[in-house]
């Protein structure tokens, strides 16, 4: 069975009346799970593509496809939501680990395109101005940026007890993936934002 | 070449590697990313016939021949060349914190280039341009995007925001006391004085151990002097000088309780003026207990320094300063014994300083947690109790009230640990002084009076030194919070009034919103391209689903906030070119969200239009329906609501709402989703009323319940922030579209009930 395709359940169906209005209802109310049953994935170009199995001819076609991660501080592999371009979702894969090794690379390429985060090893500098903070952070990556945050309480997202999100005025992400790694002049420069 | 990032001759390296010269080039742009967001140097270059993009990283290899300079290669990590005739369209898409340019081709889709939004804006621009080029026209920029005011003139980057000017990195802030200074400049003679007493108060303190001490001993107890045996006139004079003291102390006092008084007023009213012109966009997502935080308990430490602080500080940096010189003129050489340690008290009180300043930024932080989590339990208490969490509720508040606890702790060890260190370091000093001045006077180079009073004025040093080391903590707590204050005042608002603003008197009610494009985040948008036009006088009508941005095109007519591209006109003129109270003054708004303020209802309803009469109020009441209601409560029209008054029902404060917009008599009127949470007869009877306050003026209905809609003279239907459709009611039904699909989903919904009640 096609993904999206609704088990016809007569009682269901019974109890809810078949209007279309009933019928998108009850589609808004599942979960639809992609499996290496009925699709597979490609990574091409830098975008990543899905060919359905089964249904009509139409759903053979390759459709540029997007990931969203649904607990993307947790998991960076387990349900993992998939888009149309339109940014509706297709369905949920429960965890990539169940597709073979090419399409669970192209899978994880994807993530990494959409989930591209800076992890700060050291803050060299952090200082306030007109309302906003300025940081001069060293990257995993060996990088130096320097970014802005416009409010920066707001700004930091406290993941959990070691791990901060970070959002900067124009929307860049950056990570602390464990504030103890810091060395102890930078744990104490964010130590007052947080 | 344009040049959407600036050319450099390391570029022109990397370019050769994929065999263009600089003159091959037509439109260039740097990026930060390839195209699988691998950090490194990414060059996009349009050229004749297509587009090539190369990205890598600079990687320096170090010579063994230490005499040969280290060499940098570019190391391609990936490489795109694509040819126009195989792309159908480009476009710039954005992810969650990149943006990426995509060709649309035969195959589908194709990753050319990826950046962080830090350059989201060139590879928008690169987008534009070289769509251009590939239609055949010319890569020349256009001024709007490439005028000098867009960049900052110190480091050469794009401002971020195109209306504001204002680069983050480069802006000078002006110190804390100049800042300051700016606020204290309307009080300087007030100031002037005060401090002419505060020294005259130190120049008496100088003056009293020469009477008692020096003068006393060697002068009236010593026989053979003129003032010999003179002890009542000495007792006087010492009397007298202590008297003047208190006295001018008091004035003093007295002046600087005043002046810190009307500061500290002045200091507030600028800060919620600040507020008041800083856009939603700096409060959105800033916590509403936090905010409270930094206006009462920042203000109250500044009001207390000054109070208590200030004098002390201005009496001591004073008397340090004359005692050294009195002390330096008496003995050079004790003198010089007893300063000899104050460097190492300066060194010590900085970092001392410096600690207290970070211990009270924290506190401020942990401070600012326990309010914004009191705001939320208050506001949550309801669902709290429903779901059973109380519980729950409270270790997390025990967790933020533990967190100010040891913010708190940790201060006051340190308020109690470091000034002792100081004031042993100055007894040290005097331990020196005993020393030296002993042995100087067993040697009879010295009275034993004279002795006497220079170990008084040694204490004089070290009391005011004393001091300044106690009363740390409460500047460092006061200059923490002067610095947050002022940086709400500092603030730059994301919404700005032209310099050249048009004001008009009235307006006739045009709207058109032209290929606008909006997001509150930069990652996700809002409103794609939207254009529509309502002529004076028209009734527009604006559907689609939640979340669809309805509301956020009522937020940019009203200039709330600020497209991110396309304009949005009001007789022909764009909202951010007018006036803000012309607009304002012109356009009123009903939404679902209803806040009634602290006062009377006859406030409230008046509050759109405070010169209203009574009898006004009243007639706007009954039209809006809520005089109904009105005349049942005991005072009437005085009736105290909002915080502390009485409880309205939903229904009830969204008639208060209407009737506060029907007073105001708006040229244009927006109604979003104004009577959602109304129960059908009272909508029926307000749709009447709002039918009737939109004759002759432009109204938007925004609703989601298509029965709200009856009467527009057109609809737009909006989903996913795009316009899909647009057209009469009626012919938006004859069409198999999104309307088509509500209009049926709504009507099977009524059926059903229908069917089920029947």
């Amino acid at each position: 069975m096609a993904i999206g395709e609704i088990e016809k359940n007569e009682e269901e169906y019974g109890r809810y009346g078949t209007g279309l209005f009933e019928r998108q209802a009850l589609e808004a109310t599942r979960v639809r799970y992609i499996t290496p049953e009925n699709a597979s994935f490609e990574d091409r170009d830098g975008c990543l593509f899905m060919c359905e199995k089964g249904g009509g001819e139409s759903a053979k076609e390759q459709k540029r496809v997007m990931l969203h991660l649904l607990f993307p501080y947790s998991s960076r592999r387990e349900l993992v939501s998939v888009l149309n371009t339109e940014q509706d979702e297709i369905g949920i894969i429960s965890d990539i680990g169940i597709f073979d090794g090419e399409q669970q690379k192209a899978l994880e390429k994807e993530i990494a395109r959409k989930y591209f985060i800076r992890k700060i090893v050291k803050i060299n500098e952090l200082k306030e101005k007109n309302g906003m903070t300025i940081w001069k952070v060293t990257d995993a990556d060996g990088n130096r940026p320097e970014f802005s945050l416009k409010d920066t309480y707001g700004s930091i997202f406290r993941v959990t007890d070691e791990r901060f999100v970070i959002t900067d005025a124009d929307g860049n992400r950056f990570e602390i993936e464990d504030i103890n790694k810091l060395d102890a002049k930078s744990r104490k420069k964010i130590e007052l934002y947080i | 070449m344009l040049e959407i990032t600036a050319f450099k001759d390391e570029y022109a390296q990397i370019a050769a590697g994929a065999g263009l010269t600089p003159g091959d080039i037509k439109i260039f742009a740097v990026t930060d990313l390839d195209p699988d967001a691998r950090t490194g140097v990414c060059l996009v270059c349009a050229t004749e016939s297509g587009i090539t993009a190369v990205s890598g990283r600079w990687v320096i290899e170090k010579s063994r021949d230490l005499r040969r300079a280290p060499s940098r290669t570019f190391a391609v990590s990936n490489a795109v060349e694509i040819d126009y005739k195989n792309v159908k369209a480009l476009r710039a898409e954005e992810m969650l914190s990149t943006a990426r340019i995509i060709a649309e081709t035969e195959r589908g889709d194709m990753a050319v280039a990826a950046g962080t939004f830090s350059c989201r804006t060139d590879m928008i621009l690169f987008v534009k341009y070289c769509e251009r080029l590939m239609k055949g026209g010319s890569a020349e920029g256009d001024p709007e995007d490439f005028a000098p005011e867009l960049f900052c003139p110190v480091c050469g980057r794009r401002f971020p925001e195109n209306s504001k000017k204002h680069c983050p990195y480069c802006s000078s802030a002006a110190g804390l006391i100049g800042k300051f200074a700016f606020f204290a400049k309307k009080y300087k003679w007030r100031i002037a004085l005060m401090l002419a007493l505060m020294l005259l108060v130190s120049g008496i303190g100088v003056v009293s151990p020469y009477f008692s001490s020096a003068f006393f001993y060697d002068k009236v107890l010593t026989p053979g002097n003129s003032f010999y045996g003179k002890i009542l006139m000495v007792v006087l004079i010492v009397a007298g000088v202590g008297l003047l003291n208190i006295f001018v102390n008091m004035i003093a006092k007295i002046l600087t309780a005043k002046t810190a008084g009307f500061l500290v007023y002045d200091l507030k009213v600028t800060i919620f003026e600040a507020m008041k012109r800083l856009s939603l966009d700096f409060f959105t997502g800033r916590q509403t207990g936090g905010m409270m935080t930094q206006i009462n308990e920042d203000a109250s430490s500044i009001h207390w320094f000054f109070v208590d602080g200030l004098s002390y500080y201005v009496v001591s940096i004073s008397q340090i300063i004359v005692v050294a010189v009195v002390m330096f003129m008496m003995q050079p050489l004790l003198a010089a014994v007893c300063v000899t340690v104050l460097p190492l008290f300066f060194w010590l009180a900085l970092k001392t300083l410096r600690k207290q300043h970070y211990l009270h930024f924290k506190r401020h932080s942990a401070s600012r947690k326990f309010n914004a989590k009191l705001t939320d339990s208050m506001g949550s208490i309801k669902v709290t109790k429903a779901f059973a969490m109380e519980e729950q509720e409270c270790e997390r508040f025990d967790t933020v009230t533990l967190g100010v606890a040891d913010a708190a702790k940790r201060i006051n060890i340190f308020r109690h640990s470091a000034p002792p260190a100081l004031h042993l370091v100055m007894y040290l000093s005097t331990l020196l002084v005993w020393g030296v001045g002993g042995w100087l006077t067993m040697k009879g180079q010295m009275t034993y009076g004279f002795f006497a009073a220079f170990i008084s004025y040694c204490g004089m040093l070290n009391s005011p030194l004393f001091s300044l080391a106690d009363m740390m903590d409460s500047f460092a707590d006061c200059a923490n919070a002067m610095r947050r204050l002022l940086e709400i005042h500092d603030a730059e608002p994301g919404v700005k009034e032209s310099d050249n603003p048009v004001d008009k008197d009235t307006i006739e009610g045009e709207i058109e919103f032209r290929n606008v494009c909006f997001s509150y985040e930069k990652n996700r948008r809002i409103i794609d391209n939207v254009s529509f036009k309502v002529a004076a006088g028209e009734k527009l009508g604006i559907v689609g689903h939640s979340g669809a941005g309805k509301s956020t095109l009522a937020n940019l007519l009203l200039r709330l906030y600020d497209t991110e591209s396309g304009s949005v006109l009001i007789d022909g003129v764009d909202v951010k070119d007018m006036k803000m109270s012309v607009l304002r003054d012109n356009i009123s708004i009903v939404s679902q969200e209803t806040y009634i303020f602290d006062g009377t209802i006859f406030d409230n309803i008046a509050y759109s239009n405070p010169d209203a009469s009574r009898s006004e109020v009243v007639d706007a009441a009954r039209k809006a329906g809520a005089h109904e209601f009105i005349v049942k409560l005991e005072d009437g029209y005085q009736t105290k609501v909002g915080a502390g008054g009485m409880g309205l029902s939903g229904g009830e404060r969204q008639r208060i709402s209407i009737a506060r917009a029907i007073l105001k008599k708006p040229k244009i009127l927006v109604l979003d989703e104004a009577t959602a949470s109304m129960d059908t007869k009272t909508e029926r009877m307000i749709q009447i009323s709002l039918d009737e306050l939109s004759r002759g003026r432009t109204t938007i209905t925004i609703a989601h319940r298509l029965s709200t809609l009856s009467g527009s003279d057109k609809i737009i239907v909006i989903e996913k922030g795009r316009l899909y459709e647009e057209g009469t009611g009626a012919e938006l039904l004859a069409r198999d579209g999104i309307y088509r699909r509500l209009y049926v989903m709504q009507v099977a919904a009524m059926k059903n009930i229908i069917e089920e009640d029947g």
